[in-house]
């Protein structure tokens, strides 16, 4: 019902404000003097708040400036996840051609929204495959090949940027 | 120092562009002073029209870069500029300085007060631009849907048709419209990176460019300084402030959907096909940014329709239905795209018109109501929507008026109808979830038709 006070607050003013002012209140005093009212009250916010808005915007400059590049770039990784292996995700960057295709192992790393969203973000151009057989990389994500299943199919060793965390070129890729 | 000076080229060359369609419509009155106030809208203008065509090419395969984006820009402005040449008389004629200082010494004081609220203003935008310039991209929609699909664009200039139809990449909205990705992937290019703070800068400047849109509309019109606090206010507003920096497209749709609203309700009430046009233009970008833009432009289209066979422009329908049809014809692109590669969204409209499927979801109207509901009576959006509520209704009862009031209220409860109904037919669970992460930026279409209700429904233009 809060939004219902707040027309009829507004008419009311309106229509008291007309009445103050012009002593009548007729429909096109009553919405003029609404206007009135609304210019008023926006003079009002706007040099209320346009100085400390203006000064939140230079200390949040002052902050976000010191960030470093990498972790600037990664910020959307860290706030949707404080745990996720943004580094691993730029490190797989430097390794993989335009084009190649990656498949994201295992599969709780594809259910986690932000571990999958922001690897096939990071990642591009290169594109998630729908399956792994038609994937030019697998990425180990808090995993290894032998736990995965994966070993046996792998073009070499993997590539290893820790523990766990790790990228092979399949067999069979092109 | 790239990334600066390229975003500053490619908003160059919005702006030429800009100036290049509005001419051609002859929107722009040929003085020097009209030109300069009309920077804002030119540029908004100017990111519609290049960024519509530019969808409309991708979808036929046509790349997308740097050329591309030049050779339009470039021949919209040329052609445009030749069209109609009054401005080269602009040129030749010599301002006089001496009036200036005439009208300056005769102005009303709260005519003063909205110079330093204007100059307040200008150190603000400054300041904002400044710390967009930093602000990193941590957003979830903001790289995971908009960003994503812009760097895709970067990448490959084409539409990569197998990532849009996999469902590998379902979660990024592959049905959305393209407006920002178009727009942000330009930027990257003219940038020579993907540089995602320095993007910021250009969604300040979309917010700042709406100002003075607004500002040269009232200008224009006559209604300058009433219109000046209202329009300042907007770029101060908590939730549009807030908003732009997450570099989501829901404030940039909103802009452009509140200059197009704003337009064609003075068309309604002057009748001048020049508004209809410029308006087409804006309701067309705002489709094409977000689906609520098309559901919103579509609304105001059939009540404006309404309004029209019912009201005084009676004899106007005709320019109605063109400017319809040119609607039409420039959002299609993108949904004849879609339907050839089979992508859809998770919303179904059929479901939405189905009895039992409704009938199964009935649990989802309530907390949509309240949860859209509370987001407009909140102070976030400054209570545009119950000013605007209550300026409708009163100016129902004032002959003359009455049209626009019912074209503004009849739009403002069909788009909140059609946004529950969304909300009712959508399959994403759970509902509370989905409106605590979604209510509060979807409710700006709704702030956007009150602030064009608000400017214009109370104060008629000077020549009446």
């Amino acid at each position: 019902m809060l939004l219902l006070g707040e027309v009829a607050a507004a008419l009311v003013a309106g229509v008291l404000a007309a009445f103050v002012w012009t002593r009548k209140s007729t429909p096109t005093s009553v919405a003029r003097w609404i206007f009135v009212l609304a210019t008023v009250f926006a003079y009002l916010f706007f040099w209320a708040h346009v100085w400390s808005i203006t000064d939140g915007f230079w200390s949040d400059r002052s902050t976000w400036e010191r960030l470093p590049h990498g972790q600037g770039a990664a910020a959307g990784a860290i706030a949707a996840n404080a745990d996720l292996r943004v580094g691993f995700a730029d490190w797989i960057r430097r390794r993989l051609k335009a084009g190649d295709s990656f498949y994201l192992v295992p599969a709780t790393a594809r259910a986690d929204p932000a571990v999958y969203q922001w690897f096939t973000y990071r990642l591009i151009p290169s594109v998630e495959s729908k399956r792994p057989d038609g994937a030019d990389w697998l990425i180990f994500y808090d995993t290894s090949p032998a736990r995965s299943g994966f070993s046996g199919q792998l073009d070499g060793a993997p590539q290893q940027y820790e523990p766990n965390y790790s990228i092979a070129r399949l067999r069979h890729a092109s | 120092m790239r990334a600066d000076l390229g975003a500053v080229g490619a908003d160059a060359l919005f702006l030429l562009a800009g100036y290049g369609v509005l001419n051609a419509i002859g929107f722009l009155r040929t003085t020097g002073a009209d030109w300069l106030a009309a920077v804002g809208i030119s540029f908004l203008a100017g990111v519609s029209w290049v960024s519509l065509v530019a969808i409309a090419l991708l979808t036929v395969s046509i790349p997308l870069t740097l050329t591309t984006f030049v050779a339009l820009s470039v021949a919209t402005a040329v052609v445009g500029l030749s069209i109609r040449r009054g401005w080269l008389s602009m040129i030749r004629r010599r301002p006089r300085f001496g009036d200036l200082r005439q009208r300056l010494r005769s102005l009303p004081w709260y005519a003063w007060v909205g110079f330093v609220t204007l100059a307040a203003f200008g150190a603000y935008a400054i300041s904002g631009g400044f710390t967009a310039r930093v602000r990193p991209l941590d957003d979830w929609d903001a790289w995971s849907i908009w960003s994503r699909k812009a760097e895709m664009l970067v990448h490959t200039g084409r539409l990569p048709t197998d990532v849009f139809a996999s469902s590998a990449y379902a979660f990024m909205h592959p049905d959305y419209p393209l407006l920002v990705p178009v727009f942000e992937s330009i930027e990257y290019r003219a940038m020579g990176a993907v540089d995602t703070r320095a993007i910021h800068v250009q969604f300040w400047l979309l917010l700042m460019a709406f100002v003075l849109a607004i500002l040269y509309l009232g200008f224009r019109r006559g209604t300058l300084l009433e219109w000046l606090p209202l329009a300042v206010v907007v770029g101060i507003t908590p939730s549009v402030v807030s908003q732009i920096f997450t570099a989501y497209a829901d404030i940039p749709m909103a802009l452009l959907l509140a200059v197009g609203v704003l337009l064609l309700g003075e068309w309604l009430t002057r009748g001048d096909p020049r508004n209809l046009a410029v308006s087409v233009l804006f309701l067309a970008g705002a489709a094409s940014t977000k689906n609520e833009g098309l559901v919103a432009a579509v609304i105001v289209f059939v009540v404006a329709a309404i309004v029209t066979l019912l009201g005084v422009r009676r004899g106007d329908s005709r320019r109605l239905v063109t400017a319809a049809a040119a609607f039409v014809v420039a959002i299609l692109p993108w949904r004849i795209w879609l339907s050839i590669e089979g992508i859809h969204g998770d919303i179904s409209p059929r479901n939405g018109l189905d009895p039992s499927y409704l009938g199964h979801r009935t649990d989802r109207i309530w907390p949509s109501v309240e949860s859209l509901y509370g987001q407009l009576a909140k102070g976030g959006w400054l209570y545009a929507v119950p000013i605007a509520a209550a300026l409708s209704i009163v100016c129902l009862l004032i002959r003359g008026r009455r049209s626009i009031a019912a074209f503004y209220l009849a739009s403002g409860a069909l788009v909140f109808a059609a946004l529950v109904w969304v909300y009712w037919i959508s399959p994403t669970t759970p509902i509370d979830a989905f409106l605590a992460s979604s209510a509060y930026r979807v409710v700006a279409i709704l702030a956007a038709l009150s602030f064009a209700a608000i400017l214009q429904l109370p104060i008629p233009t000077r020549d009446g």
